[in-house]
């Protein structure tokens, strides 16, 4: 089954670029206003060849220290992916060498789609970005929300998803509760966030955070339940400081491990463990006044939860996890709404209202 | 900006189509339900449960690869001059027997003859009345509890040329029944591999029955089905039921997991081994040679644990490793040829278990095969 998952996110962030279409692009080498024909080679060059040669959108657009920069990227990524594979197959996958084969294909992989990613967004985005990152977060936030699932296997249709985030000292506490309307099927998380380096936690910028969490699923229908805790270490980077093209995007890299057990319901517990990588690439939308929100597309290597991993026909099944994509606007005041589509063993998509408190 | 927007729209539609398949192995899980089934002129044939892969029918014969030790074939036809004269199972049992039921209930036993290859059986078919026939083979041994032993292996993959190695002293194995492969036999799935995979199995003693692993669906999905049959199935023997499910794409498609509840049922009050290509959860969970989703992984289990599945047996990942999964003994055997685990200690190895019905056990144990590279 195929499904048009990240339309709907992506569309809006066409419908940004449109209101933007006016405005003039800062060039490296040619500060003048570059014309329409100019834009579609650039975009044409990022979008087609540049799906080999990482940059050459903004190459193309004379911003050669950016474009040079992304090549680079694509460079590393690759070769950086190269060795973790290299690694899994000298290793034949042992489990001594697991985590780092894979930790570095992830990696290397990230980079390499990463600077594709961000190639385009440099020749599409208007000057400043679609939009720009507030300057603080709201101390608390709320989220509400249904979940539709699309699972051929397992007993699931809908999920009511409830969450928050709240600012303690310089600890963000995140929890969240997803559970089937009968009660059958449920799953709760507890993060809590430090930040180790960059700003203060309530405010945007480059950051490197530890993420500690506590899981718990409870699966009615198996008669089982699925406990671990988590250690992730992630870091996140304005991708303006990079590159005044690139303003109004982010990247993120996050990797961990996650232990526990699972609770088979009469028959015992058994061990369970998972490696953690997440990398996520975003765009902001708007800049002062409502709407503005961000539009957030992801690669989550976990395989547990409602979505898990990707099943597929061929050498590669079971490995990779999932994508996703995440549309979280302010619409009036504290009131917004969040639309997330999300593509592994199952389809995952739904809208929350969001209530977001004070910044400061 | 105009201009852009089939450009951004392709590109939109691309990633948004990446969201990818969530239903993959149902379209195998379906053709499993068409093999086992023919007809030619007046004459229809079904191998009950689809236990074999009907390889021609004609006039002349009906020539079979079986996928199990017993098989159940009913003949259905409204004009005698049509009916095939000569059987052939191809990957049969050698002490085979056929029982003739005819539609009026007279039965009638026949040995077989041997045929070009140790597993080849073949057996002159009396005339036939007409209305609806059956036809029974199987091994006497096939309903006996006496112990008896079999072998296991999976992910050959790129030593498909040097299967030899491991069938040579396999074949020297004393009192092995039969054998199962648990997936990859082959690199990539061609068809060439395959059929050069199905030639070197004509070389031993016993017959060999195959699941697909997920190298062996890369090509085309039904290549494997083509050739060899059903990619999941259940069968009795000897006081054992064999479950061998196809996991290829690291999940089980909703058809394979509903006819699991009959050959759980079925296999409730004997022993019972389930043999599956990827394991539903790693022992090493951090690498996820697993299903795709922890949660049906851990679901399968605790059906197959519920249902009294005695013995788990795995392959995809090339080592050895015997742990517990819902309580249920498990055993990663992924030893036939493909880039070994290293550090592992192991290296090429098929596994040897032996099923006690009487005791109610298996005990499983690796034969390690040189040369290992």
């Amino acid at each position: 089954m195929r499904t048009p998952a990240l339309t709907i996110p992506l569309a809006v962030l066409f419908l940004f670029g449109v209101a933007h279409a006016d405005s003039t692009k800062t060039v490296e080498s040619n500060p003048e206003t570059a014309s329409v024909a100019e834009r579609v080679l650039e975009v044409g060059a990022a979008l087609g060849p540049g799906l080999l040669v990482h940059g050459l959108g903004h190459l193309t657009a004379g911003e050669t220290k950016t474009g040079l920069t992304l090549l680079a990227m694509e460079g590393i990524g690759a070769g950086i992916a190269v060795g973790g594979i290299t690694s899994l197959a000298l290793s034949g996958a042992a489990h001594e060498w697991i985590v780092p084969s894979i930790g570095l294909t992830g990696v290397g992989v990230g980079l390499f789609v990463g600077s594709y990613l961000l190639d385009v967004y440099g020749v599409l985005s208007p000057e400043g970005g679609f939009g720009s990152a507030p300057v603080h977060s709201p101390w608390s936030a709320v989220h509400i929300g249904y979940r539709h699932v699309v699972d051929p296997v397992r007993e699931v249709d809908g999920l009511l998803v409830l969450g928050g985030r709240l600012i303690v000292g310089q600890v963000a506490l995140t929890p969240t509760v997803w559970r089937t309307p009968e009660g059958r099927d449920q799953r709760f998380e507890i993060h809590g966030t430090y930040r180790l380096a960059g700003p203060p936690i309530n405010r945007w910028g480059n950051a490197l955070e530890l993420d500690a969490a506590l899981v718990h699923h409870r699966y009615d229908p198996g008669a089982f339940d699925i406990s671990t805790g988590e250690l992730t270490l992630t870091g996140r980077w304005d991708m303006g400081t990079l590159a005044p093209s690139l303003a109004g995007s982010y990247t993120a890299i996050g990797m961990g491990l996650s232990g526990g057990f699972i609770d088979y319901d009469g028959i015992g517990k058994e061990p369970t463990s998972m490696l953690l990588m997440r990398f996520e690439f975003g765009v902001f939308l708007g800049h002062e006044s409502a709407p503005r929100g961000r539009l957030a597309l992801y690669y989550d290597h976990r395989h547990d939860g409602y979505v898990a991993g990707m099943k597929s026909v061929g050498v590669g099944s079971g490995a990779l996890g999932h994508l996703g994509a995440l549309l979280d606007m302010e619409l009036l005041g504290p009131w917004g709404l969040a639309l997330s589509v999300e593509g592994g063993s199952a389809i995952v998509s739904g809208l929350s209202l969001t209530w977001k408190g004070e910044r400061r | 900006m105009n201009t852009l927007r089939p450009t951004i729209w392709t590109a939109v539609l691309a990633i948004a189509f990446a969201g990818g398949c969530v239903d993959v192995g149902q379209d195998r899980a379906a053709f499993d339900e068409t093999i086992g089934i023919a007809s030619h002129g007046a004459v229809d044939v079904r191998v009950t449960d689809g236990l074999a892969r009907i390889v021609s029918l004609d006039e002349g014969s009906l020539i079979l690869w079986a996928q199990a030790p017993s098989l159940e074939v009913i003949l259905t036809t409204e004009a005698t001059e049509s009916t095939p004269k000569t059987l052939e199972i191809q990957n049969c049992v050698a002490d085979a027997v056929l029982t003739v039921i005819a539609a009026d209930g007279t039965s009638l036993r026949l040995e077989s003859a041997a045929g070009e290859t140790p597993t080849t059986r073949r057996w002159t078919l009396p005339e036939p009345g007409t209305g609806p026939a059956i036809w029974r083979i199987a091994s006497p041994r096939a309903t006996q509890d006496a112990p008896f032993r079999f072998v296991v292996f999976a992910d050959v993959q790129r030593r498909l040329d040097g299967i030899q190695d491991l069938f040579g002293p396999m074949a020297q194995e004393p009192d092995v029944h039969f054998g199962l492969i648990s997936g990859d036999l082959t690199s990539d799935g061609s068809l060439v591999d395959l059929r050069k995979f199905q030639q070197a199995m004509k070389t031993l003693p016993f017959p060999l029955y195959a699941s697909p692993g997920n190298h062996d669906i890369g090509t085309d999905e039904h290549h494997f089905q083509r050739t060899f049959g059903r990619c999941s199935f259940s069968f009795d023997y000897g006081g054992v039921r064999v479950t061998s499910l196809d996991s290829a794409s690291a999940t089980l498609a909703p058809r394979v997991h509903r006819r699991l509840d009959d050959w759980l049922t079925a296999g409730r009050d004997r022993l019972h081994v389930v043999i599956s290509h990827i394991p539903p959860l790693d022992p090493v969970g951090t690498r996820n040679g697993a299903f795709a989703s922890r949660l049906e992984g851990a679901d399968l289990l605790g059906r197959l644990s519920r249902g009294g599945v005695d013995l788990t047996i795995y392959g995809h990942v090339h080592s050895y490793y015997v742990f517990e999964n819902a309580g249920i003994e498990a055993i990663i055997t992924g030893g036939g040829g493909a880039i070994p685990q290293r550090l592992d200690g192991i290296g090429r190895h098929y596994l040897v278990v032996e099923a006690d019905p009487a005791r109610q056990r298996f005990v499983a144990a690796p034969i390690r095969v040189y040369p290992e590279e």
